[in-house]
């Protein structure tokens, strides 16, 4: 039984320092079958993941709550604040 | 927004008349020659449909709030040429070559200020006209060619002295419906894979250059309108039937020259007529935005430079000191062209008709570096890559029973990689720089948007010399004048 939901928010990726797609998916696995996925734009994301490929975090957010908006832009992000 | 398959589709539709070899070509969208610059507008549709490019790919129209295709788009503030700047990078990036888009997106923008400037002063309703066809590309995803290059004859002379009148695009006849106009756009960029052709003046005019003061938009496949294909270097390779000796397997550029053969332009779709005064402010607004657009060859430069650490790497020179160097040297060079174009971005500013242009002193002089630095990464990729880039045989040559044992075996690299895989990324450095996608990453970067002398007279009018004077003399005690 799913208990969340998450959305996904790409930054354009015009020069990514990292494979935001790869990251996604590991993410997602590591996650597993707890997790709901859906897109940024569905209100019902307890979440939204904004994936940027790199410090510059240009995504537009303005549409995201500030309160779901989790900012990610390296791999190396600490994966625990998603099981909060 | 459309996809790529309707693209392709809306182009099927379109009734051109191209020439390539001397001949009518019947089946346009599936030329071999041609093909790859139909995928490579089409990847524009493409992308602008995935979220993870969506963020750049697509915007807002101002007109409507729907959501468009960025290249759609007239630009709303500077984090919208900030994007703009961004997609190119990308799109070249995911292309390996020239994808034909800018020009359109570049003349929108242009004349969503000269529109509504001639208005101020005229009392004319260009700008009226020019959003209605905004709307319509907008709404249609339409891909547009922004023609601006004409012939231009000898080049002493300004358009009315021509000894061919044509040598410009011109007006011919003035009806009550609209204009008939003669004369040919040269080295047009996606012309055949586009749905509109928007024509703009390419020189600022005098008085008695008014019937070649003229801008206006129609459709691609126009009645007395013909596309004469432009050649590539190694352009046949893509008739041949294998795949490894085109370099880059998917994408590619072209140019064409447009003929206008006494075309009718209905009056809606005029946005200038005889305002001679206005034609070089349109001519400068679309070059300093073109200049900005070519943040795409720091796209196909990332795809160069990871091509020549493959090959390194294949070759097992990857540890040389001289190759890291290079690699840096390279890299140091994609992104100070990537700055320029990021810089006169994140420096732009509103115009009185809303639209937000770059700066145009940085934009020259991004794209006087965009003129040279190819070169030199160009350079750097065939030092790294050796001389076999240009001295393979033949695909066949690697299929044929007879000697492809020996390629094999002689062209060979490190153990762990294949002979095959080793030719397909010298040919895609060939590919880039000094095959078919060289016109694009090189020799356009050189000449298209305006020449190197176009930026260095744009650059010497805009920089505040006196002010830079006073500077050092105040700092040496030398008296101000």
């Amino acid at each position: 039984m799913k208990s969340r939901i998450f959305g996904i928010k790409y930054c354009g990726g015009c020069n990514p320092g990292y494979d935001r797609l790869e990251l996604i998916d590991s993410i997602k696995t590591g996650l597993g079958e707890q997790i709901q996925w859906t897109s940024f734009e569905d209100s019902r994301a307890d979440k939204v993941l904004i994936i940027c490929g790199c410090s510059t975090q240009c995504a537009e957010v303005e549409h995201i709550p500030q309160e779901k908006r989790v900012w990610i832009h390296t791999p190396d992000f600490d994966r625990s604040s998603l099981k909060e | 927004m459309k996809t790529a398959v309707q693209y392709e589709e809306s182009l099927r539709k379109l009734d051109l008349t191209v020439y390539m070899f001397g001949e009518k070509l019947e089946n346009v969208v599936d030329n071999p020659i041609i093909r790859p610059s139909m995928n490579a507008v089409a990847k524009t549709y493409e992308m602008a449909a995935r979220p993870e490019f969506e963020d750049i790919m697509t915007a807002t129209s101002h007109l409507t709030g729907k959501k468009i295709n960025r290249f759609t788009h007239i630009h709303q503030g500077t984090g919208d040429l900030v994007k703009k700047t961004k997609m190119g990078r990308l799109m070249g990036a995911h292309t390996g070559c020239c994808f034909q888009r800018c020009v359109g997106i570049d003349a929108l923008n242009a004349l969503s200020m000269t529109t509504f400037e001639i208005d101020e002063v005229h009392g004319t309703e260009y700008n009226r006209r020019f959003l209605e066809f905004l709307r319509y590309v907008q709404d249609e995803d339409l891909m547009c060619d922004g023609a601006m290059t004409d012939p231009k004859g000898d080049r002493s002379l300004p358009p009315h002295q021509q000894e061919d009148p044509d040598m410009y695009l011109r007006v011919v006849e003035e009806r009550e419906d609209g204009i008939i106009v003669r004369g040919a756009k040269a080295h047009q960029t996606g012309a055949v894979n586009s749905h509109e052709i928007i024509v703009m003046p390419t020189i600022a005019m005098r008085e008695e250059d008014r019937d070649y003061a003229v801008s206006f938009a129609v459709p691609s496949d126009t009645s007395g309108i013909t596309y004469i294909m432009g050649r590539q270097s190694c352009d046949l390779r893509k008739t041949e039937g294998g795949n490894l000796d085109q370099g880059n397997l998917f994408y590619g550029g072209h140019e064409a020259l447009v003929v206008f053969d006494n075309v009718f332009v209905p009056r809606e779709r005029i946005f200038m007529l005889g305002e001679v005064a206005f034609a070089g402010h349109l001519v400068e607004r679309f070059a300093s935005y073109h200049r900005q657009s070519y943040a795409c060859k720091t796209g196909v430069g990332d795809v160069l430079i990871g091509a020549a650490q493959t090959i390194a790497e294949y070759n097992g020179a990857q540890n040389a000191s001289h190759i890291k160097d290079k690699i840096i040297e390279m890299n140091h060079l994609n992104e100070t062209m990537f700055c320029g174009s990021l810089a006169c971005a994140a420096e732009g500013h509103k115009e009185p008709s809303g639209t937000f242009l770059v700066n145009t002193l940085l934009a020259n002089v991004c794209k006087q570096n965009v003129t040279r630095l190819p070169y030199e990464i160009a350079r750097l990729a065939q030092d790294i890559a050796g001389g076999l880039m240009v001295t393979l045989p033949s695909e066949k040559d690697l299929k044929s029973p007879e000697v492809g044992k020996w390629m094999e075996k002689y062209f060979k690299g490190k153990a762990e990689i294949s002979t095959e895989d080793r030719l397909r990324i010298l040919r895609l450095i060939e590919n880039i720089t000094l095959g078919t996608a060289a016109v694009g990453y090189l020799t356009e970067s050189m000449h298209g948007a305006g020449s190197p002398q176009a930026q260095r007279i744009m650059i010497s009018r805009q920089v505040n010399l006196k002010e830079k004077q006073k500077l050092a003399k105040r700092l040496c005690g030398v008296n101000p004048e």
